[in-house]
């Protein structure tokens, strides 16, 4: 089983982007399951997605379970042995390090074989988050091996450039893109390279 | 006491808070529905239950299969689910969420983290203190019940507590009990109240309002416990925190918002003679050197495994005691050989030189393996004896 973890504070943009991946990757006859990380917030509509073929498991335990890493191996657990899925989907609370995330999987979960770590980062949003929640964002852009800078379209050019140089010098490895998840900008190309990699 | 030991849990316990040499480390259990999976019920059960007595046999079943240990934290038995529900939730400020009510049956209860608290409730904070708040107000905005409901629930849940501070004394186990109602340093409390995002939004743009309400509640806090702890008996304070810490926050803002807070719990708790306990989830490496500002042997720092124990032992060794840190994916994904050699490593390089607690990372899971739990507790009371 292959994991894309899709990471990002909350209001970032996460379960946009998951959702348009998670179909186009169902349309190219791919398994999916996506495992939801709920913290305090209303979810992705598991049944509607069911009815698109994709398996959906809540993983309860978020903000301050420090039990979070076992829950996440059992969930996994649990997708393998329901439904052999070729890609898990995980969305983390916002207040998680990817990082960790792919810690407990390498630890505990030997069914995945390869990870791969998206973080999505509100570009409306960066310059306060990064001021007050330094060393989380820094958490999740340098375990990103893509960066998606979001919400383009409500920002002037200059500050994304700002952002993606502030990524670049925290992460010189990932690669860093620029998105309107929700006016579907550089989204397509964005999606079909995780299509690509990931099938 | 085995023939080998020669000292009561007490005098182990502080020994080691003293930064002494034990005879053998202590042993420390942070534990709740983490009973029920092992002796058979489900977490769902054990949240529902109404027979008391149903919850000791649970945990006195561990108890006897384990060993034994020498401080417990949170180990009790309650005979009606509503005192556990007033409880958590006016513990943590937050709605919860139960397995066999709202999450699956063997999951572990969630705090279920919204905007409940407002902005202009710091002002009210601020005049009448968070627990006439919490009495008065804020309770039912979180918890579905009526004033009668959260006093027969407080009333009840005093005598369940009553009754299992006499049972584990009767065992010679030193107890480690919140004595006010939130056993949570304000900064966290607020945080959980007003939502993460919020809360920082408000530190960002009402730091003096934010400030304001720490200060009342800080104060309030000490003049709860202080006390409390004295009608008890008790020398040992507890108090959680995990959203302050450098994982989240950088560095000048757990120093405007945190810290000083801290101090003044810390010192005029100890002027009293009385040791705060610090449990301290997820990552504090980059603010473990701020604690060796306070008084030597004044608190404890309880470490869930996420910050690195063996780095913070260099920092503060011979200054303050540290607990920690068998993980709780350890506990329930780990095999007891795998418990065993981690407890041996924690024994010999946190506890080498005294100033050390064996104790759970954060809280045993629901999901715990009971051999995993015994091997922690065999290799705490046999392993530095079999050295010898």
């Amino acid at each position: 089983m292959k994991l894309l973890v899709i990471a990002g504070f909350l209001g970032s943009g996460k379960t946009t982007l998951l959702l348009e991946v998670a179909r186009k990757l169902a349309a190219a006859s791919q398994k999916i399951a996506i495992i939801e990380n709920e913290i305090g917030e209303i979810g992705i509509d598991g049944k509607y997605l069911r009815q698109e073929g994709l398996q959906v498991q809540e993983l309860f335990g978020g903000c301050i379970c420090c039990t979070l890493s076992v829950d996440l191996v059992s969930t996994l657990e649990k997708v393998e042995r329901l439904f052999q899925t070729d890609l898990t989907i995980i969305e983390p609370t916002g207040l998680a390090s990817p990082g960790d995330v792919v810690t407990a999987v390498r630890s505990y979960a030997p069914m995945v074989t390869d990870i791969m770590v998206l973080t999505l980062l509100d570009a409306t949003r960066y310059e306060m988050l990064y001021e007050m929640l330094t060393p989380l964002l820094t958490a999740q852009i340098q375990s990103a091996d893509i960066v998606a800078i979001n919400k383009i379209d409500a920002v002037e050019g200059a500050n994304i450039d700002l952002i993606s140089k502030n990524v670049n010098q925290l992460n010189p490895q990932a690669r860093v893109v620029s998105i309107s998840a929700e006016k579907r900008i550089n989204l397509e190309p964005l999606v079909m390279e995780l299509v690509r990699e990931l099938q | 006491m085995a023939r080998r030991e020669t000292m009561t849990s007490e005098e182990r316990v502080w020994a080691a808070i003293r930064l002494e040499k034990p005879d053998r480390v202590p042993i420390d259990i942070l534990a709740s529905a983490a009973y029920a999976q092992v002796t058979g019920m489900t977490v769902a059960e054990w949240y529902a239950n109404t027979n008391e007595d149903k919850h000791w046999a649970s945990i006195d079943k561990v108890w006897d299969y384990t060993g034994g240990w020498d401080l417990d934290l949170t180990s009790m038995a309650q005979g009606n689910p509503m005192v556990v529900k007033v409880g958590m939730g006016r513990a943590m400020g937050v709605r919860f969420k139960f397995p066999g009510v709202d999450l699956p049956d063997n999951y572990t209860a969630q705090a279920f983290e919204q905007e409940v608290m407002t902005l202009k409730d710091y002002d009210t904070i601020a005049d009448i203190g968070w627990q006439r708040f919490m009495d008065e107000d804020y309770q039912f905005r979180i918890l579905d019940i009526t004033p009668e409901d959260a006093a027969k629930a407080m009333e009840e849940g005093a005598g369940s507590f009553f009754r299992g501070l006499d049972r584990w004394k009767k065992r010679g186990v030193v107890t480690l009990y919140p004595v006010n109602s939130s056993p949570l340093h304000p900064f966290f409390r607020f945080s959980m109240a007003r939502s993460m995002v919020r809360f920082m939004e408000d530190l960002r743009y009402h730091p003096a309002l934010v400030e304001k309400a720490l200060k009342a509640a800080t104060r309030e806090y000490i003049e709860q416990i202080i006390p409390a702890c004295k009608a008890l008996g008790f020398k040992l304070s507890f108090t959680a925190e995990e959203r302050a810490e450098g994982f989240f926050f950088p560095l000048p803002v757990f120093e405007r918002f945190w810290w000083p807070y801290t101090q003044e719990i810390v010192d005029a708790l100890w002027s009293e003679g009385i040791v705060t306990w610090f449990h301290l989830d997820q990552n504090w490496d980059k603010n473990i050197p701020y604690f060796k500002r306070l008084p030597r042997s004044s608190a404890i720092l309880a470490l869930d495994s996420t910050t690195n124990i063996f780095a913070a032992k260099k920092v503060l060794r011979g200054h303050l005691c540290l607990a920690g840190d068998v993980s709780p994916a350890l506990m329930s994904l780990g095999k007891p050989e795998d418990v065993e050699a981690y407890c041996k490593k924690l024994i010999d390089e946190v506890g080498g030189d005294g100033g050390f607690i064996l104790s759970t990372g954060c809280e045993m899971p629901t999901a715990v393996k009971l051999d995993n739990w015994r091997a922690m507790i065999q290799t705490g009371r046999n392993y530095e004896f079999s050295k010898r």
